[in-house]
């Protein structure tokens, strides 16, 4: 089962790379979490994810997965029967059931789903019939193994992670041949999408419900006003005047209450609240501004901008960031830590984690054109989508060019999930890497 | 686009399985596109984190510093000041500050209710400040030692400490107007305090406090610690001043006085060994007495000196024989025309003596003598007597000047009327400092040589350095057999002139009354019931070693200087001269030096 000569292959460096961003992750949770109250041993925990993940992935390594490969959509089906599950179980905290709790540890199996949609679709074009000139006919199963976990995902609700499965799910396809025209209408319906997004922000209609009537009283509406919308009560408008017209009559001059404004806006029903949940809304509109609410989402971007950049070009010196140790970020030791990391190392420092992550990416996608097989080849790109898509949205939400969407960085931030999951795939990659000249 | 169909579509091996995606060595450009577009991506993030961190740098640097640095300052501990045996007169005691994040309060009403009870403040009140969505309220600010010890034993999240210091004056009334008080800040605001402020203040630094998101200090950055202030230590010795307090105090209450003055100097030295103020103040609650109590009246406000300065008037016209000490001179039987003005004897006398005019203080005669001396003659020995400048307790080796003091008021002798002239000569028409007045004297003490008066001892700063300040100043102004002459006429006062009440047994005193009418500005003339009374001496007459003038202001009943001012030098000089280990006449060796 294992061949002697596998060794020589082994891809030391790149698992060297990959260790090397563990650890600097280590060291960063370390300093990040330095300022919590009590005890808190985020990093050894950390440690010993990083060794869970190695014991995976050194199994992972040593069994040719041509043995198991095609097992590949029970484990897809597997993990979307838990996403099934966990929406019918009693919800957690806010109304989030993306925790599954399996003897006093908690996973979150949308952390999988990446996994094993990465491995089904290999699987899926592991048959060369499948591959080249996809037209949406052809792409349909594909297709259908990515939407139905990303509406789980989304129904949990986890928009983040849900999205972050279609972006892992395109470079796949581009690479099975997704029809040029094809990737012209995705893109186009994403473009389409992100508009009426944005639109559907300012479309809506408005409606009268029963606290309407006391929030105008605090915003110093008449008694003939609050009478009327008490009257009301449930009627719909689609547009302001004719709302207004009914509360202040025709000829009245709006100009002259200043409640108008107020309670017009509080009668606002935007479209997208049918699609999005309240705080979903408020992350997108807070990416959009985030000034606007600086206490509360939007606190983490500025928070976060303000450290990378008080960092400048050499950092602050470990252990002396401001924002961390002073509390100024919240829940710094997982999605956030980069933005500790920038302050503490500077743009240095940011330069040579960067490099690391490119460097891991560039060396495993050059096994793409060494690997012996189609399946391995579409393994290795999923892996590095996971990878590179998450650093990507990751650091791109610490450095708010993005909206905050709960993605951790690869490797680096805390988190169990994430660090077991991704360092299995890196086993998946190396595994590939190490078999690459062999031909059996 | 062919090359790429070629690489896609199905190239080698059975239908259905599973070959190479390219063949080795040929890069896939869907691949590349795919690579590309990561490194692009890459490249943005990269990008970003140079527009943040290098771009930015400074703008968001300034907003992080704006969140976490606070500007304190902190204050160096204040210096004391003590007695001249190195008592302290005033010190500054380390107490701590109780101060609250009520974020971090888990049971605000509970919390409030325990250290209300410890406090003794109002519960519901500080339940309200606390509920407050603040991130820092004081609770109480100075807090005594025993309850930060009590609080800190609840052992509250959320409560802090911070030393402050507090400045405390452990004597009490114990020369309060000397030393002054301090403000909130620690600023001087009277007296030695307000004088010596920039000695005994303590260095400030401006320090920058990280402050972390729910306000708590957490790490004081940089700055370095400032220093405590410097010392005073002044010439004044604890018990007689406390003699001197207690009995001004005791004599202004017996005769239901408005207040009065008390000065004791050292012969030889010029040193103020007793400055005592009458009503007093605890200037540990300055606060809660009339300003117009705070001050130190003996070195700020000036007093018409009245008969008390015939001593000057005699001791000028012998120096510059203007009259011989054998001369004798009418005293009109009580009234004098001058000029326009008439001069008045509190009793009728004839043919006098310098001596007699002296003891029994004939202001006819004494005008007499004054105007025979010339006028600018007369005006420079007024001068040299100390009177018109000021008396130097507050002005440095180096001519700096560190707090005000009372120059007093001499009219400049071609300003002189007859009748200007003529009062003169008898303490009229000039205003004196207290301290000036005792300085006066003193020199007739000293044997002709005017002593400066001196109250600070020393000075140090910072760094522990002496820095020099007032020594021994004289200056000759009488000679010797001018001055031996003059206590010679003071003791006779005493002896059995006006000022018999100021005997001390076993001790000859040398000394003279002196009672002026208050000058009532409303009314443009001296008032007939508000009087000023006061005695000066100095004591043993024989081998002087202190100068003793008590002023006492609108003594009931018209007092006079004999009557209300001579007891209270009496009683002073007898407490004070066994503590200074001075033996009485018949106690001393005979032929020797006391």
């Amino acid at each position: 089962m294992f061949d002697r000569r596998l060794l020589q292959n082994f891809d030391w460096r790149l698992l060297g790379a990959v260790l090397a961003i563990c650890l600097i992750g280590v060291a960063a949770i370390f300093s990040a979490s330095k300022g919590y109250p009590g005890e808190s041993d985020f990093w050894a925990r950390q440690l010993s994810w990083i060794g869970v993940g190695l014991v995976v992935a050194l199994v992972l390594v040593m069994v040719d997965f041509n043995l198991w490969n095609r097992f590949s959509y029970l484990l897809h089906g597997g993990v979307v029967g838990v996403l099934v599950l966990l929406l019918a179980m009693p919800q957690g905290e806010g109304g989030v059931s993306r925790w599954l709790k399996v003897g006093g540890m908690a996973f979150q199996p949308s952390e999988f789903a990446k996994f094993t949609l990465v491995l089904s679709i290999a699987f899926y074009f592991r048959d060369s019939r499948r591959v080249g000139n996809l037209g949406l006919r052809r792409a349909i199963i594909p297709l259908a193994m990515a939407l139905v976990p990303f509406f789980l995902i989304v129904d949990q609700p986890d928009l983040g992670t849900a999205l972050l499965l279609l972006m892992i799910f395109f470079p796949m396809m581009v690479m099975a041949g997704l029809n040029p025209r094809l990737i012209g209408y995705l893109a186009l319906f994403g473009a389409v999408g992100l508009f009426i997004l944005f639109l559907s922000f300012e479309l809506g209609y408005y409606r009268v419900d029963h606290k309407l009537a006391r929030y105008a009283k605090t915003q110093g509406a008449d008694k003939t006003v609050i009478d009327s919308l008490n009257a009301l009560e449930g009627k719909k408008y689609l547009f302001k005047n004719s709302l207004l017209e009914d509360l202040y009559g025709e000829e009245a001059d709006l100009e002259s209450h200043p409640e108008v404004k107020m309670i017009s806006e509080r009668a606002f029903v935007p479209f997208i609240s049918f699609v999005l949940r309240p705080y979903q809304q408020k992350r997108i509109l807070t990416f959009l501004d985030p000034n606007k609410d600086p206490l509360g989402a939007g606190y983490h971007v500025i928070q976060s901008k303000v450290a990378i950049g008080s960092g400048g070009f050499t950092g602050k010196g470990y252990g002396n960031s401001t924002q961390g140790q002073l509390n100024f970020l919240p829940a710094r030791h997982t999605d956030f830590l980069f933005a500790i990391y920038a302050e503490e190392s500077g743009f240095l420092g940011v330069l040579v984690l960067l490099a690391l992550f490119f460097y891991v990416i560039q060396r495993s996608l050059s096994t793409i054109t060494q690997t012996r097989d189609r399946y391995s080849a579409f393994v290795v790109m999923g892996v590095v989508s996971i990878i590179s898509m998450q650093m990507v949205v990751n650091v791109g939400m610490v450095t708010g060019l993005l909206p905050v969407v709960g993605v951790p960085l690869p490797f680096f931030s805390y988190g169990g999930s994430s660090m077991v999951t991704m360092l299995a795939g890196m086993g998946l990659i190396l595994n590939i890497r190490m078999r690459r000249f062999l031909w059996v | 686009m062919k090359d790429l169909k070629n690489l896609l579509t199905p190239d080698s091996g059975p239908a259905g399985g599973n070959p190479p995606l390219s063949p080795p060595g040929q890069v896939n450009p869907r691949i590349r596109l795919v690579v590309t577009l990561l490194a692009l991506a890459g490249l943005v993030m990269a990008l970003r984190a140079f527009h943040l961190m290098v771009i930015q740098q400074g703008r968001l640097s300034g907003l992080a510093r704006q969140q976490y640095q606070r500007a304190m300052q902190l204050e160096g501990r204040r210096g004391p000041i003590q007695d001249r045996e190195g008592g302290a007169l005033a010190v500054s005691l380390a107490s701590e500050s109780i101060f609250i994040n009520p974020a971090q309060l888990t049971d605000t009403a509970g919390a409030a209710w325990a250290l209300a009870r410890i406090l003794g403040m109002d519960p519901r009140h500080l339940t309200n400040e606390l509920s407050r969505d603040r991130a820092f309220v004081w609770v109480k600010r100075q807090a005594g030692p025993e309850e930060v010890r009590r609080v800190k034993a609840l052992n509250l999240a959320g409560v802090g400490f911070l030393t402050e210091y507090r400045r405390v004056y452990p004597r009490r009334e114990l020369a309060g107007a000397v030393v002054g008080f301090t403000g909130v800040d620690h600023n001087g605001l009277a007296g030695v305090e307000y004088a010596f402020d920039s000695v005994l203040r303590g260095t400030r630094v401006e320090r920058l406090v990280d402050r972390d998101a729910l306000g708590r200090t957490v790490v004081a950055a940089g700055g370095g610690e400032p220093d405590s202030g410097g010392s005073v230590r002044l010439t004044l010795h604890p018990a007689i001043q406390w003699i001197a307090e207690q009995e001004l105090n005791k004599a202004v209450a017996q005769h239901g006085a408005l207040g009065g003055v008390a000065v004791v100097m050292d012969v030889s030295t010029g040193e103020i060994l007793a400055l005592a103020n009458a009503p007093g103040f605890d200037a540990n609650r300055f606060q809660e007495y009339s300003p117009a109590h705070l001050g130190n009246r003996a070195v700020t406000d000036g007093y018409e000196p009245g008969s008390t300065f015939k001593i000057i008037t005699l001791a000028a016209a012998l120096e510059e024989e203007a009259v011989t000490p054998d001369l004798k001179l009418f005293c009109e039987n009580g009234t004098f025309p001058v000029a326009d003005s008439v001069i008045h004897d509190t009793s009728a006398h004839g043919w006098l003596g310098l001596e007699d005019m002296l003891a029994v203080s004939s202001n006819i005669c004494m005008a007499k003598v004054g105007m025979m001396i010339p006028k600018p003659a007369f005006h420079d020995y007024m001068e040299a007597f100390g009177f018109g400048q000021r008396a130097g307790l507050f002005v440095g080796q180096d001519g700096r000047v560190w707090s005000a003091e009372a120059t007093g008021d001499l009219p400049p002798p071609e300003k002189w009327t007859q009748v200007d002239w003529a009062a003169l000569s008898f303490g009229h028409g000039l205003l004196v400092s207290p301290v000036q007045m005792t300085a006066a004297v003193n020199t007739v003490a000293a044997g002709g040589e005017w002593v400066r008066p001196r109250l600070v001892a020393e000075l140090r700063n910072r760094r522990g350095e002496e820095i020099s300040f007032g020594q021994v100043t004289r200056r000759r102004v009488i000679s010797r057999q001018t001055a031996a002459w003059v206590g010679h006429a003071m003791t006779v006062v005493v002896e059995r002139g006006t000022g018999t009440q100021a005997q001390v047994y076993g001790y000859p005193v040398a000394g003279k009354t002196g009672t002026t009418e208050k000058f009532e500005f409303e009314a443009k003339g001296y008032s007939k019931t508000r009087q000023i009374a006061s005695f000066a001496g100095f004591l043993p007459a024989d081998h002087p070693r202190i100068t003793i003038l008590v002023v006492v202001e609108e003594p009931q009943e018209g007092r006079s200087g004999g009557a209300a001012a001579a007891p209270v030098f009496r009683e002073i000089a007898r407490r004070t001269l066994p503590l200074l280990g001075v033996p009485p006449v018949g106690a001393r060796m005979a032929g020797g030096r006391p």
